[in-house]
Parts: C-alpha cells; structure tokens; sequence
C-alpha cells in the first residue's frame, strides 16, 4: 500500500467545484427555502449543510483514493465506504484524454480519463487533478510505446514524429460554417421573406400604419441582429473549443490537442481506429472544405457524436499533407463506384414523399397553395443529390461507403476492423437488383452500422473482397 | 446473388412458429373481446367488435399458416473456418457474414416450448452486436456452438 499514491491536493477543490454543479438544482431550492425568513430551523441550515457535506465529501473522496503503476498495469484504489479496487491492464487501454478546464488551470494541474473498449459514457478511471508532470508520466507509462524499450531509445524517438498545427483561419471558417448556421440562417430567411407582407401598401399615408410598419421593421431587425449574434457566438465558441489544434504522430500514438480556455489532450492508438469519416455540409462542400472525425472503440465525446474530430475543418490538399502522414492508408478515396442510374428513383422517392404528401392539403386548401410546391420539388431535386453523391469503393485494405443525410459523408472502414457486413434487400429492390450494403464497426458506445442504399449487383462482391482480404 | 449459405434450421421450426403464433393471436383476442364487452354494456356499435376480430383473425392465420412456412423457406446459415453466414427476411432478405476473428462469445438458448421440441437457438455475440440463428435441434445447436467457439478460439489476433 505505501507505493500508492494520491491525487495532486487541488483534486479537492475540483472535485468539490464538480460536486457543487451537480447539485446545483439542490443547492438553489435549499437557498432560496431559507431565505425566506419564516423558515423553520431545518430549511434554514439545509442550505450551509449541502455545501458542507459536499466539500466532507470531497475532501474524504481525495483521502481514499489513490492510484499506482505496476508492471503495465494501472491500480486503484478508491471508495470512502465500499472499497473499491481497479485494475487496468496497459494494453487494453483505448485512449487517454487528458483536459484542463480554467479551474484546473487555475491550479496548474490536469484532469485524466482513461477509456477501454466499449463501457459507453462514462470513462474507465477518472483522475480528478494530477500535476502536469504526473500527468505526463502516467501518459508515457500507459501509452503504447514499450516503457522498458523506451529507455534505452533516446535515439529512436526524435526519429519520427509528425506533428501539424491546424491554421487559425481554418478554425474561424469551421465555426463560422458550422451545423449552427444554416438553422440561423434559414430564420433570418424566413424573416426577411415576411417583411413585405408586413408592410402595407398604403403605410405612408397611415401614421398608425406607419408606426406599425416601423415597429415591424425594427423587429425584423432586431431578431436578425440576434440571429447574427448568436451566429458569432457560436463561432466563437467553435474558436475557444477547437483553437490551437495540434495533431501529433510518434509511431503508433496519435495525440489531438485542441481548445483556447479548455485544453485537452487525446491519446489514441492508429491502428485500433475503426472508421475514419470525412464530412462536409452543403456550405463547406462550396468551399472545398471537409473536416475528419475518427471512431475507436473509446475517447468519444459527447459534442462530437461519441466520436473524435480529427481535423476540424481543411481543403482537400491539406487534408491529404496530413493523412499522408497519420493514416496513409485511409486517404480521401480517388474515385467511388457510383451507383446505378435505376437507384435514382428510390432515392427521389424516399427524399421528397414527406413534403409532397404535404404538398395536397396546401394545394387544395390555401391561397396562393401552388407556391407550396418549391418545397417538394426542392426535396425531389435534393433526392438526386444524394443518390449522385452515394457510392461504395474497395481500396486494398479499406471499405469506403460514401452517403449524404444532410451532410455528406465519406467512412473509410478499415477491413481489420470490420465486425460483420451484411446485405440487405427489400421486395422493391429485389425487383430492381439492388442491394443496401453495411457494415458494423466499434465505436466508443458500442457497435456503429454503415451503409448505403441502393448499390449495383456487382458490389456484391465486397464479400468475396472481405474474404480475399483476409486470406492475404 | 451469391451463392446461398448451405443449412437449413430445423423443420420443428414451424410448430413452434405455429403454437407461438397461435398465442399470440389468443392475446390479441383480448381487444375484440374488450370491444364486445363495451358494446353490450355501453352503445358502442358493435361492427368496431366484428372489423377488429376479423383483422385479429386474418393476423392469426397469416402469423401461423403462412409465415412460419415462408420464413422457414428463406432461413440460411453456414458455418466456415474463416466466417458465420446468415440469411433471413420475408420482405428485407437480409445476408450477413460474420468474420469468425470478431466473434467474442456463442450462446445456446432454449425456451419451454424449444425445450419441448428439443430445439435450441444460437446466438453469435461480435463487439458491435448480436446475431441470432433461431430453432436448431439440441445437437446441432451443441455442436455448431462447440465448432464457432473453436474456430473463434483458434485466432489469437482479435482486438
């Protein structure tokens, strides 16, 4: 017991920060209970008695926990009641990620999460504050590169590492372009689109009327003045959350670090990545600009759909500068197998039924109803994008499945980390010879199916393509 | 299409696809009965009773004449060194392989009535999810259970 050691003393007050957030619909209803002034004895010191059974907790929860390195394993100890014991072996380790929030930084120490396969949400272990330099220690001893190996190799590990800094204005486009956007901007549209109808013809003439019109206008102003505000504010939220990102590569070890107030640090392995995605929303495709998410079976956050941002936002030669490097295998695929032209309809179909079911009461009941029909036709014409923009490739070791939501999607799967493919046909299809292709990979909740619709008879043959692979 | 994965699953598949039809469409019975009941007691008219018995009916004689014989036609599985094959579907054929190196645990389960028919159902766990090969019989169940976890054991290189 007395080669463990515990966290870094500020762990209590982070903890106790922690704590206080979580209870922080307790903590209001208690206040407020006993400010009252009628209050009986009980709700007057419930509020003080939270606060301190909090920070007993804390402090208790920081005395009790320690941790110890030994033989590539990581040991726990921890629970003020029930004691508990962890054990994590170093190579079952999926990813470290290690932030620092502006409390943290206040302090000079670092949080730790450590994430194995599968488990969903929440980490494996989770240090609460470590110093830098322990930070760091921990990272080395439980990261990929052989510990032991690693002494001796002073030489080997200036050898080759990669490292690329994403360019700031890369960041400032990212945010500025955003999912956020095209909802603000679509209400801005919508706004501006009804500033005529509120405008009567004869407003000059009418005082009352004019008053109104100036009303309206500046209400219509306003609510776009908000709308770019909250625009920018997203942005800059975008700036502080993914600003001075880096991406490191030393042998198998990918290190992300990213964020301007909130700094984190990810450690994951390459080779146990299970997809790489390159996406592109309307707006960014116009620009020429994808960003990268990559999946593995831990280190997902929440913010980016349990999977990890890559690269958050480059035009396609930058991209290829640094897959070229971290994952040369799984760059932006050349060309894709398109689908058959007989998908077209099917894709059609399922895009704008919806709207165009819609589209008869609109039609029969309200004035100027017809107008109604831009949406359906919109919807029709953006079915045929996506089929245009679906496709299957097999490249060598690699499955690409590319498919459009809203966001146009490219996964590269690679084929060591396939868990089952499947193809599937409906009666439909069946009268059509088409097939809707997926694929099952691990992400760090669980299992994640790719697929396209609506491919060729001839993609058939990714299962003779998984099988060649595999033998080779 | 590729060729088919080879084995059929048991023929004792369609009586127990039938007796579970059959309960359930005793189940379902309970709304026309509820029906029937609100139309002699209060005035529901009772043609809301006849629609939905005969609806409940119609179910019943497809979920147990017709389905279970479809659905027993379509079954498919193989078993190879190197994967799991499965096919299925009535409306969505649906064809799976599953690599034998991504197969984390094999399950045999047998419920009362698979008991009575002495059939059991195997179920194929990868990390990503589960797959399920329904009614074979108690010893090629065993002994397909007994072949993937030797197969899936062999490889050590599963992450």
């Amino acid at each position: 017991m007395h080669n463990f050691q515990r966290l870094h003393k500020s762990a209590v007050i982070v903890t106790y920060a922690a704590k206080i957030k979580d209870f922080i619909i307790p903590l209001f209803v208690s206040l407020f209970a006993g400010g009252t002034g009628s209050a009986s004895v009980v709700t007057r010191w419930l509020f003080p008695a939270i606060l301190i059974f909090l920070l007993v907790y804390s402090v208790l929860y920081w005395f009790f926990f320690r941790y110890h390195i030994e033989e590539n394993e990581l040991k726990i100890r921890h629970g003020i009641f029930v004691k508990k014991n962890r054990y994590i072996r170093r190579n079952r380790i999926q990813s470290l990620d290690i932030t620092a929030g502006v409390f943290h930084r206040l302090f000079g120490v670092v949080k730790m999460k450590i994430e194995t396969a599968g488990g969903g949400l929440e980490p494996e272990v989770d240090l609460a504050a470590l110093s830098k330099q322990e930070a760091e220690r921990l990272r080395r001893a439980l990261g990929v590169e052989d510990v032991i190996a690693d002494e001796k190799a002073e030489v080997r590990s200036e050898e080759k590492e990669f490292e690329y800094h994403v360019p700031f204005p890369n960041i400032v486009a990212a945010g500025l372009t955003s999912g956020k956007v095209g909802i603000i901007f679509s209400a801005a549209a919508a706004f501006l689109s009804q500033i005529e109808q509120f405008i009567p013809s004869d407003f000059y003439e009418n005082s009352i009327g004019y008053l109104l019109a100036t009303g309206t206008y500046f209400l219509v102003l306003l609510c776009l003045l908000i709308a770019i505000m909250t625009w920018l504010l997203a942005a800059l939220f975008t700036v502080l959350q993914y600003g001075q990102f880096k991406v490191r590569k030393k042998e198998n070890e990918l290190i992300i670090e990213r964020g301007i107030l909130e700094k984190r640090q990810l450690t994951l392995q390459v080779d146990r990545i299970t997809s790489i995605r390159y996406v592109t929303n309307p707006i960014r495709q116009l620009l020429g600009m994808w960003s990268i998410y990559v999946d593995s079976a831990g280190g997902g956050s929440k913010e980016e759909n349990l999977s990890t941002i890559l690269l958050p936002l480059a035009k396609k030669p930058e991209i290829n500068a640094l897959m070229k490097e971290v994952l040369p295998e799984a760059q932006f695929p050349e060309s894709l197998e398109k689908l058959p032209r007989r998908a077209a309809p099917r894709y059609m179909f399922r895009t704008s039924v919806l709207p165009w079911i819609g589209a008869i009461p609109a039609l029969l009941w309200l004035p100027n109803g017809w107008l109604y029909l831009v949406v359906p036709v919109f919807f029709t014409w953006f079915g045929w994008q996506r089929f245009k923009d679906s496709g299957v490739m097999l490249t060598g070791r690699h499955c690409v499945l590319q498919t459009r939501i809203f966001n146009l999607c490219c996964s590269v799967i690679p084929h060591t980390h396939i868990q089952s493919i499947a193809s599937k046909q409906s009666y439909f299809q069946r009268k059509k010879g088409l097939y809707t292709l997926s694929a099952d990979v691990l992400t760090t909740t669980g299992g994640r199916t790719f697929q396209v619709k609506d491919t060729d008879e001839r993609e058939q043959n990714i299962f003779d393509w998984y099988e060649e692979e595999k033998r080779a | 299409m590729r060729h088919q994965p080879a084995h059929r699953i048991s023929q004792k598949a369609l009586s127990v696809w039938r007796i579970k039809g059959v309960i359930e469409t005793f189940f379902l019975l309970v709304i026309p009965a509820g029906l029937f009941f609100a139309a002699s007691r209060f005035d529901l008219p009772l043609w809301y009773f006849w629609s939905v018995l005969i609806v409940v009916l119609l179910y019943g004689v497809w979920k147990t004449v017709f389905l279970p014989k479809i659905r027993w036609r379509i079954w498919r599985y193989e078993v190879s060194s190197e994967e799991v094959e499965l096919l299925r579907g009535i409306f969505i054929r649906k064809h799976t392989m599953i690599p034998m190196s991504r197969v984390q645990h094999v399950d045999t389960a047998q419920g009362p009535l698979y008991k009575k028919f002495n059939l059991t159902a195997v179920t194929i766990s990868t990390a990503a999810g589960t797959h399920e090969i329904p009614a074979l019989t108690e010893n090629d169940g065993m002994e397909l259970r007994a072949q993937i976890a030797e197969l899936a054991g062999m490889d050590e290189n599963h992450a």
